[in-house]
């Protein structure tokens, strides 16, 4: 018994077998977590290198060098990048996405072991980072706060930061812009002076004072005592009357040569948002959790953590990432529904049966469903990859049951009992059902093997295509035959309604297939001008695409509502100018976005050591950064690019700002960023490469297609360095390390001893009051002990000058680089700025040792284009022999092949014609046409073919096939061109990440099906054609022979024989 | 109905010698239609007490006339069954009329009957 018929014998059996698929599909669809894109593997090692004292050349030589050699040896390495700088070297290795990053971690260890031995001995052992995506925090929340200010880092310590790292999945939870409390003691430079203390005795002193000591324990008749000294201070203003030592025999008080300030740390970040100071709390979650579960989690503790904290305090969002995802996912779930409706609708037109488009409407969502069950059994997600595809399949997974559903329906009109009528109908079907399943499987199976970024993408799409193709085509061969023979009847009198309703549209239809066959009943009598006209049109949108210029980008800007603004003021720049400046921008901001600001926050100074956030990104007095987030893109007329420019029009007018970052999407990124240009400057002259690199700023900004450029390089950094004598040293007995100890002492203060409060620990600070260390003359005269317990002066031993520390050098590949990024301006091409980008570098006069290159984006682009170009035609080679295995026959592929062309001029109008660009996501669209185009052409040839085969002639077959045809090449073309019709109009959140994908498909389908009609019974004529002649020619060849032979018997044959003898 | 009836021929086969000539009349009816009808075909035998029938279920042919070849190929993809069944005289007529209303009530699918004598049986 086959499928089929099993499946119709056994309703029950089938339905409950795909009951329980749909039961396994909707459980596995309500675990499914909801994100953005598919998981990205990391693909980043770094690897950094400690080597105290040694400048950035020493440090680039001695030990980024070294390693770089080494580990560029490791498999799968994309690129090597460095960052040398004083101290410490950064080697950064990028990887080809999809390999195993534990295995590349081991084999990078392997290699760091054996470099070991050839780094310099002073320099610590290498230590190994992975990167990963996960570091970017998902949820940035805000406290304002009036007099808690002070107590904002305790109070949101215990009553914000730790409830929320005790949620299942948080990483860490990190609090910025609220100091921490430190006990600052300041000396006055003068009188330590005066009483001829150092401040190491006082530290000391007061370290000393500061301690609670066990003394044992002691036995009191029959019971035992532990004994305890408390000397720690329970007031920091106890400190007041510690003796640090004496004076002309009489004692010397802290008090009498410092102050005492319970304040808070003098280096920190301060937060402002909307206006008011405030913190920021920022949570990232841990490696592998769903983003939007802990978002969730996170808005809904809100209320509960607010009710714990002064009334003063308030919390609120800056930027809560899941937003986004959510918004994205909701409004892409709302095109498919839509998708769906419309299907729904096509083949209610088409079909002209309540009970057929029933049992489609029935077994769209089944296939859609039971992909849910692979995506839960892999680790997937809700994403933009997952959901695209589900709603291209929308329009492929009704054309098998159509099919099946015409043929069986055909079968009852002739006469036959349902049940039979389905069981045959399905069996003569079924081997092109499964053929053009085939085809959509040839085209998306390969989408599983493309490697690189795009391969990660691609990936989740073509399982999850074959998947549902294989469903579909298993539930068109089971499950609609059994539900045809169910619900399927011979119509015997329709109802007066339907008669008015489906009346015009059954007469419209009849008139589209009579106009057609008079269209193709001339195209085959004037083959050639069809297929030269058709070749034309080819010719023709290439021209097009020639002069309109179609733009290309590698991923469509991502509306995330969200935006960062690093800021830098020229370096050294106190922190209040700082405040005034981004004070002033947050003002004009609020005030002009009001309407669609959801929150505005910036944060100025210098982050502490221990802010796990603020170290990954720059901070210092100079630096501003912003947090802006708007309100979901449907909400708002102006498009995140659009605001963007506009805010960086208003940085251009701060004559202040040395350089300004506006970045869309709150990061740098390659994928969902706004198009930058990235152009490599490579050489070993550093001043060399930074005036190419300034010369091309320049001429960047003098475009008006470049919304922004930056230069990686970072300006010179001041710093006034102290050099002391060697010999005025010895004479001192001082060693060169005791002496710089001492004077870091006085500026950053010594940490000897810490304040207890309730369970908590205090940094105590000492050091020399803010006055006394802010110039050059205030360093030369700070007093440092001396080998005898004497204090001398600094300028005695030494001299202070001003100076500058050389930028980092970074290198990428093993050379010397900087990076010129151009940010286009909104609606603009990231291909017009490369071209540019190369335009104006050609013009430029750049030394014989300097190489520019273009990279970033451009560069994965160029990567994906080759990726996807070599798909295409795998592809392509893949169709074409399942086609030639269907048909046994090589000429009719070929026709089929060739009519791929059409679909590629229906891409190009349509992108010209809406002036959007081409990116991955179209391209996507294009590969996936090949499958959708080559199906039309089957389903023609294969019944002219089928028409020649019961005897009709050439010309005769070609245009009752085409006829016969028509309707269902127009309902599957409409199913998948309707289908994604909401996905190209639509204006929802994130619509511009899959519009792309939209457009290209419905364009290069409809010029495709149009085109094919017309082409294909033409093409098929005219090959049929050379075929007959060919036939003849043979025959007539033959019948001459035979002639020949009969004639010539005899001679012929004494020649046989005489071979013979 | 027809149990008791079956059971009676088997007691006779088993009891009488085979005759080789043919006393009482019978008639060989080939049925030869449409996939689809196997049902209704079987249905029309039952209804009228012909219990004996040997059925091909995949034949190839075609109408002498107007009849669609069914030949299960990629051009002609329906095929027929056949069924072969010797009634006897007076049982002809009423199975070639239902089997011509059957016919008659889809003719898209194709039904015929042919009657010929049975000459001898074992």
């Amino acid at each position: 018994m086959s499928l089929y018929e099993g499946a119709v014998r056994r309703p029950i059996m089938t339905s409950l077998c795909f009951l329980a698929i749909i039961i396994l599909g909707v459980f596995s669809a309500t675990k499914l977590p909801i994100d953005l894109m598919p998981d990205i593997d990391t693909n980043t090692i770094m690897i950094m290198t400690y080597y105290n004292g040694a400048s950035a050349n020493d440090i680039e030589n001695n030990v980024t060098r070294p390693l770089e050699n080494v580990l560029n040896s490791v498999e799968h390495l994309k690129h090597i990048t460095s960052n040398s700088r004083e101290n410490v070297s950064v080697v950064t290795l990028e990887f080809e996405y999809g390999y195993d990053i534990d295995a590349l971690t081991n084999d990078v260890r392997d290699k760091l072991d054996m470099v070991q031995n050839s780094l310099p001995n002073d320099a610590n052992q290498p230590i190994l980072f992975k990167f990963s995506t996960d570091m970017i925090p998902i949820i940035l929340m805000s406290a304002q706060a009036d007099e808690s200010q002070k107590a904002l880092y305790k109070i949101l310590d215990e009553n914000v930061a730790n409830p929320l790292a005790r949620i299942d999945g948080v990483g860490s939870v990190s609090i910025s812009g609220a100091p921490e409390r430190e006990i600052n003691i300041y000396m006055d430079a003068n009188k330590m002076e005066a009483y001829g203390l150092s401040a190491a005795q006082i530290s000391s002193a007061i370290a000393a004072e500061n301690q609670n000591i066990t003394g044992g324990t002691m036995d009191v008749g029959t019971q035992t005592y532990t004994v305890r000294v408390e000397g720690e201070f329970s007031d920091p203003q106890e400190m007041r009357n510690v003796i640090v030592g004496s004076h002309n025999g009489a004692f010397v008080y802290l008090k009498d040569v410092a102050r005492i300030v319970d304040d808070v740390e003098e280096r920190a970040q301060r937060t402002f948002t909307n206006g008011v100071q405030g913190a920021m709390i920022i949570v990232q979650k841990q490696s592998g959790a769903n983003s939007v579960a802990i978002s969730n989690k996170v808005i809904d503790m809100m209320p509960t953590l607010q009710k714990n904290l002064p009334s003063d305090v308030k919390l609120g969002i800056i930027v809560n990432t899941s937003d986004n995802i959510i918004n994205t996912v909701n409004s892409l779930t709302e095109t498919i529904a839509y998708a769906m409706l419309f299907v729904i609708i096509v083949v209610f037109i088409f079909l002209g049966r309540w009970r057929a488009t029933l049992i489609i409407g029935i077994t769209i969502p089944m296939s859609l469903i039971a992909s849910f069950i692979y995506l839960y059994a892999t680790g997937g997600s809700f994403n933009i990859i997952s959901l695209s595809c589900l709603s291209i399949a929308i329009g492929s997974v009704v054309d098998d049951a159509i099919v099946v559903l015409e043929n069986v329906t055909t079968h009852i009109e002739r006469g036959s009992d349902p049940k039979q009528a389905a069981i045959h109908a399905t069996n003569e079907v079924a081997v092109s059902v499964i053929a053009s399943t085939l085809t959509m499987i040839a085209v998306f199976f390969p989408l599983t093997m493309v490697s690189g970024m795009t391969g990660v993408l691609f990936k989740q799409l073509g399982w999850m295509m074959c998947i549902i193709m294989t469903i579909s085509t298993t539930s068109a061969l089971s499950f609609t035959p059994m539900l045809c023979s169910q619900m399927l009847r011979l119509q015997k009198k329709q109802s007066k309604l339907f008669k008015k309703v489906y009346g015009p549209i059954q007469r419209m239809l009849d008139g589209l297939d009579n106009w057609y066959e008079r269209r193709i009943s001339w195209s085959v009598r004037h083959r050639w001008t069809v297929i030269v006209g058709s070749f034309l049109f080819f010719a023709l949108s290439i021209v097009v695409m020639k002069l309109a210029g179609v733009k290309s980008e590698f991923f469509p800007a991502n509306d995330s509502a969200r935006v960062g603004v690093t800021l830098e003021l020229p370096i050294g720049t106190r922190v209040e100018k700082a405040e005034v400046i981004a004070k002033q921008l947050a003002d004009m901001w609020m005030e002009r976005y009001g309407h669609i600001l959801q929150a505005c926050n910036f944060t100025i100074g210098q982050a502490g050591d221990n802010n796990t956030f603020a170290s990954l990104r720059s901070s210092g007095s100079h630096i501003i950064s912003f947090n802006v987030s708007f309100c979901p893109s449907n909400e708002r007329s102006e498009g995140l690019a659009q605001l963007c420019d506009e805010m960086r029009a208003d940085c251009k007018a701060i004559p202040e700002l040395a350089k300004y970052n506006v970045m869309l999407g709150g990061q740098q990124s390659s994928m969902g960023g706004q198009q930058t240009a990235t152009f490599e400057i490579y050489g070993y002259d550093m001043d060399a490469t930074y005036d190419v690199a300034v010369e091309l700023q320049k001429r960047f900004q003098e475009s008006d297609i470049v919304a922004q450029t930056m230069i990686s390089r970072s300006d010179y950094e001041p710093e006034l360095v102290i050099n002391f004598d060697r010999e005025k040293l010895a004479q001192q007995g001082l060693g060169m390390s005791a002496a710089a100890a001492s004077v870091r002492n006085l500026i950053t203060g010594s940490l000897m001893s810490y304040y207890r409060e309730d369970g908590e620990e205090y940094d105590i600070k000492v050091r020399y009051d803010v006055e006394s260390r802010s110039s050059v003359e205030d360093i030369e005269n700070m007093l440092i002990p001396n080998g005898m317990g004497h204090n001398i002066k600094i300028r005695d031993i030494a001299t202070v000058s001003e100076s500058s520390i050389p930028p980092t050098i970074e290198r990428k590949d093993r050379q010397r680089i900087v990076t010129v990024n151009a940010v286009m301006k909104d609606g603009e091409a990231l291909s017009d700025g490369v071209e540019l980008g190369n335009r104006l570098i050609e013009e430029m006069d750049i030394p014989n040792d300097v190489i520019v290159q273009v990279a970033g984006s451009y560069e994965d682009q160029q990567d994906s284009n080759r990726d996807l170009g070599t798909l295409a035609i795998l592809i392509i080679i893949l169709v074409f022999i399942v086609m030639a295995a269907q048909f046994e026959s090589l000429t009719y592929p070929f026709i089929i092949i060739i009519s791929i062309i059409f679909a590629l001029s229906g891409i190009i109008f349509a992108l010209v014609f809406t002036g959007v660009s081409i990116n991955v996501m179209s391209m996507l669209g294009g590969v996936m046409l090949i499958g959708i185009v080559v199906k039309n052409g089957i389903v023609l040839i294969d019944y002219t073919r089928l028409m020649r085969e019961r005897g009709y002639g050439l010309i005769r077959s070609a245009t009752v096939a085409a006829r016969s045809r028509l309707r269902p090449i127009l309902m599957t073309s409409l199913t998948t061109i309707l289908g994604m019709v909401p996905m190209a109009v639509s204006h929802g959140v994130g619509a511009e990440m899959w519009r792309p994908l939209g457009i290209s498909v419905i364009g290069g389908l409809t010029v495709s099906t149009l085109l094919t009609l017309v082409y294909v019974p033409s093409m098929f004529c005219i090959f049929g054609g050379v075929g007959i002649s060919n036939q003849r020619r043979q025959l007539r060849k033959k019948r001459e022979l035979n002639a020949y032979w009969k004639e010539n018997k005899e001679k012929e044959m004494k020649f046989i024989a005489d071979d013979e003898e | 109905m027809t149990l008791p009836r079956a059971s009676h021929d088997q007691i006779n086969s088993e009891t009488r010698t085979p005759t080789y000539s043919n006393k009482k009349t019978m008639k060989a009816i080939m049925i030869s239609f449409d996939q689809a009808h196997y049902e209704n075909v079987l249905a029309v035998l039952d209804r009228s007490n012909a219990r004996g029938f040997t059925m091909m279920e995949q034949t190839q042919g075609r109408g002498s006339k107007s009849g669609e070849p069914h030949y299960g190929s990629h051009a002609w993809p329906s095929m027929c069954s056949t069924v072969i069944t010797i009634v006897e005289d007076q049982q002809v007529d009423p199975i070639l009329k239902r089997l011509h209303e059957l016919d008659l009530d889809s003719q898209m699918l194709g039904l015929r009957a042919f009657v010929w004598n049975v000459e001898q049986t074992i």
